[in-house]
């Protein structure tokens, strides 16, 4: 579903990504790990198309995100590591704006039951969201990414912040989103939660993919120490690199 | 999607606390001012109809005058408020409404209110006009600085276009928003002076609302743009700041101390100075002695076929009074014609300040279509010298040949009081709309090439939006 083949971003000065090959077919959650700087935003920013590589191609269900950018973006969904809300709306009135931005209109019911699916408590949906802590915000989050019915969705950070029940009640939803079939990627920072969601890692390291793992590859694996090892250029894990 | 959007953020400003607290000023302002203005104004034209008739009773119960000494004795001419002054009084404040005529001489406004005001009221002049084109840009800017930036800062713009709003839309959508918040308070204060004002002028009343939405969407839109390409809220009210200030008052006191530095005016004394030096090359028709008074005696007497003053059928005094009359009617206007091209010179060149500040055309045009701006004011001084040309020429011709002779040569006046009660006074007729529209050419174009720029800089931004150039 998202596909990303010998992917180039170069800006001024800095080259972002370098050759970046990578995917993730429907139903799977990838994650993707990486120091600040890395080139995960870049990443993101790449399959949203906001930006244009320097050579190689992305694809998102086999459409360029940045020629197609509005075919691309009806079948993206994205949720923020802060889940920038209205906060003059309810979770209800969000949930409906943001699925009208999409060209899906949401009556009360449908928002009501889009947000009970994510775990949001009902009598926060006529909350305004201006006083939602951030795992409700990203609850919402989800709900718009859901009612957008999107076959992928890009999240970026999800889990930072959040209290560890909040976090892996995410985890556990993310998890839902693959079994219903959408490619899932993660941008993270959070290994734990990492290895507890994804079926698949990588490891960017600036602008490279230094490792990728399978969910059982990493299942015993001390994956802090590779990661570090992978980061601080030791590269004294063995680390499978498609 | 457009409509969506737009819902959204008049919503966001009347759900939240500090939009609501600036719209309230806005509107306070709006009301305290068109209120300020319109009991200025009717407590203004209330004594100019009182001072109007006092004066015209004054002058047709006068009794015993000789045409002559009435032409001393002169009249007050009135110049009527303006058709949209109540809206924006211009440079009636400095210019005046109330001119005194004589013989002989050309006097400049009397009673203007600039003089008249206390030094308290130094700022008094809060009117429609200052709160449209001055405060309410300035809401615009504190209530709309944000609008694109904080997104971004937050993270919500690319949740925006991601889940599919198209940037051009959201930009529209913006825009709107800010402007119908300035649309309600333009429409409120228009929709004031058409409730309270005495008489309206509705073609001028259109045209001064769709000026004022004009200027305010290309604000609004500035203020998008300006937000959308900062880096941070913070850096967009600087940006957005400064131009406010540069364009409100910096630029406008850069525009008249340029001209006046590039291309001054002679002060009033040289001015005065210098019309006196060539009324002296005429007759001076109270002096005897004078002898180009003499010379035209002379002619008169050559003209009439007679010896002496004495044997005239016609009282020589007018005739002379006339032709120095119309000495100094030629000085006046080699004169005032210069210095009237001199300030339509400056007039236009300050025009030019137009073309990189819309608030200045803004200004211009609005004076104009209220008829309080300058050109409006150079017709009203030559409406009335018009009007003392003619009042003093009849005067003299009644004193020439208001008279009968005497078997004994003695002159005999027949001028019945009727004479002066013929005399209707001053009645101006301002300038027409479109002669006013034509002479501010140069800031119709300013305008429009700012609502076009401005429209422009909106879609590029969204272009910009598009490609993640500002996210």
């Amino acid at each position: 579903m998202i596909k990303l083949k010998d992917v180039v971003m170069e800006y001024p000065g800095h080259l972002a990504l370098n050759g970046l090959c990578l995917s993730v077919p429907a139903g799977q959650v990838y994650g993707l790990l990486g120091p600040n700087g890395a080139g995960k935003s870049t990443t993101i920013n790449l399959i949203a198309g906001l930006l244009k590589p320097t050579s190689g191609t992305i694809e998102i269900g086999g459409i360029d995100p940045f020629s197609e950018s509005e075919q691309a973006r009806s079948r993206l969904a994205y949720v923020s590591e802060s889940v920038a809300l209205y906060p003059h709306l309810s979770g209800i009135e969000n949930l409906q704006l943001f699925a009208r931005l999409a060209n899906r209109t949401l009556d009360l019911k449908e928002s009501a039951e889009c947000l009970n699916r994510v775990g949001l408590q009902e009598d926060a949906h006529h909350r305004r969201t201006g006083a939602y802590s951030k795992g409700m915000r990203q609850k919402v989050g989800l709900a718009i990414a859901l009612a957008k019915d999107a076959q992928a969705i890009v999240l970026d950070e999800p889990s930072s912040g959040l209290d560890p029940s909040a976090s892996h009640d995410l985890a556990e939803r993310v998890r839902g989103l693959a079994k219903e079939g959408l490619a899932v990627l993660m941008a993270t920072h959070d290994l734990f939660r990492a290895r507890e969601t994804c079926d698949r890692i990588g490891l960017l390291v600036e602008g490279q993919l230094r490792a990728e793992w399978e969910a059982s590859e990493v299942k015993d694996r001390d994956l802090e120490a590779s990661y570090l090892d992978l980061v601080s250029g030791k590269n004294s894990t063995q680390a499978s690199i498609d | 999607m457009t409509f969506t959007l737009f819902r959204n953020e008049l919503l966001a400003v009347f759900r939240d606390g500090r939009g609501i607290v600036t719209l309230l000023i806005g509107f306070l302002l709006a009301l305290i001012s068109t209120w300020t203005s319109a009991s200025t104004h009717a407590r203004h034209d209330i004594a100019h109809d009182a001072a109007e008739g006092a004066a015209r009773n004054a002058w047709n119960e006068r009794e015993g005058d000789s045409p002559h000494s009435r032409a001393h004795y002169g009249d007050y001419v009135f110049r009527p408020a303006g058709p949209l002054s109540t809206l924006d009084s211009g440079l009636q404040s400095v210019t005046g409404r109330v001119i005194f005529t004589e013989g002989h001489r050309q006097n400049s406004a009397v009673h203007k209110p600039q003089q008249e005001a206390a030094s308290l009221l130094r700022y008094d002049r809060l009117e429609p006009a200052t709160v449209l084109q001055t405060l309410l840009p300035l809401i615009l800017i504190l209530i709309g600085f944000g609008t694109i930036s904080s997104d971004r800062e937050s993270g919500r713009l690319k949740l925006l276009i991601i889940q599919g709003a198209r940037p051009l839309s959201l930009l529209l959508a913006k825009s709107l928003a800010l402007w119908v918040i300035g649309f309600s308070i333009c429409v409120l204060v228009v929709g004031m002076h058409l409730i309270f004002g005495e008489e309206t002028d509705f073609s001028r009343t259109f045209l001064f609302l769709a000026l004022h939405l004009a200027v305010l969407w290309i604000v609004a839109v500035l203020v998008v743009v300006v937000s959308a390409r900062s880096r941070h809220s913070g850096s967009a009210a600087a940006l957005l700041l400064s131009f406010w200030v540069i364009s409100a008052i910096v630029l406008p006191r850069f525009a008249a101390i340029t001209v006046t530095t590039l291309d001054p005016l002679p002060t009033r004394d040289v001015f005065q100075a210098s019309m006196d030096q060539d009324r002296e090359q005429g007759m001076d028709g109270h002096n005897p002695r004078d002898s180009r008074r003499q010379e035209l005696e002379k002619e008169i007497l050559s003209k009439y076929g007679v010896s002496s003053r004495s044997e005239l059928p016609v009282n020589i005094g007018g005739l002379i009074m006339q032709a120095d009359e119309e000495y100094g009617a030629q000085v006046w206007d080699k004169h005032f014609g210069g210095l009237e091209e001199h300030l339509m010179r400056q007039y236009e060149f300050t025009g030019l300040f137009s073309l990189v500040n819309p608030l200045q055309s803004a200004d211009r045009l609005s004076m104009a279509i209220s008829g309080t701006g300058l050109t409006s004011h150079l017709d009203f001084l030559r409406a009335t010298e018009e009007y003392r040309r003619e009042m003093v020429r009849k005067l003299n011709e009644e004193d020439a040949f208001g008279v009968t002779r005497s078997g004994g040569g003695r002159m005999r006046r027949t001028t019945a009081q009727d004479f002066y009660t013929g005399f209707n006074g001053f009645d101006y007729q301002p300038l027409s709309l479109s002669v006013q529209l034509q002479k501010s050419r140069l800031d119709l174009l300013a305008l429009c090439v700012w609502l076009l720029g401005s429209t422009v800089l909106l879609f590029l931004t969204g272009q910009k939006i598009k490609r993640g150039g500002v996210l």
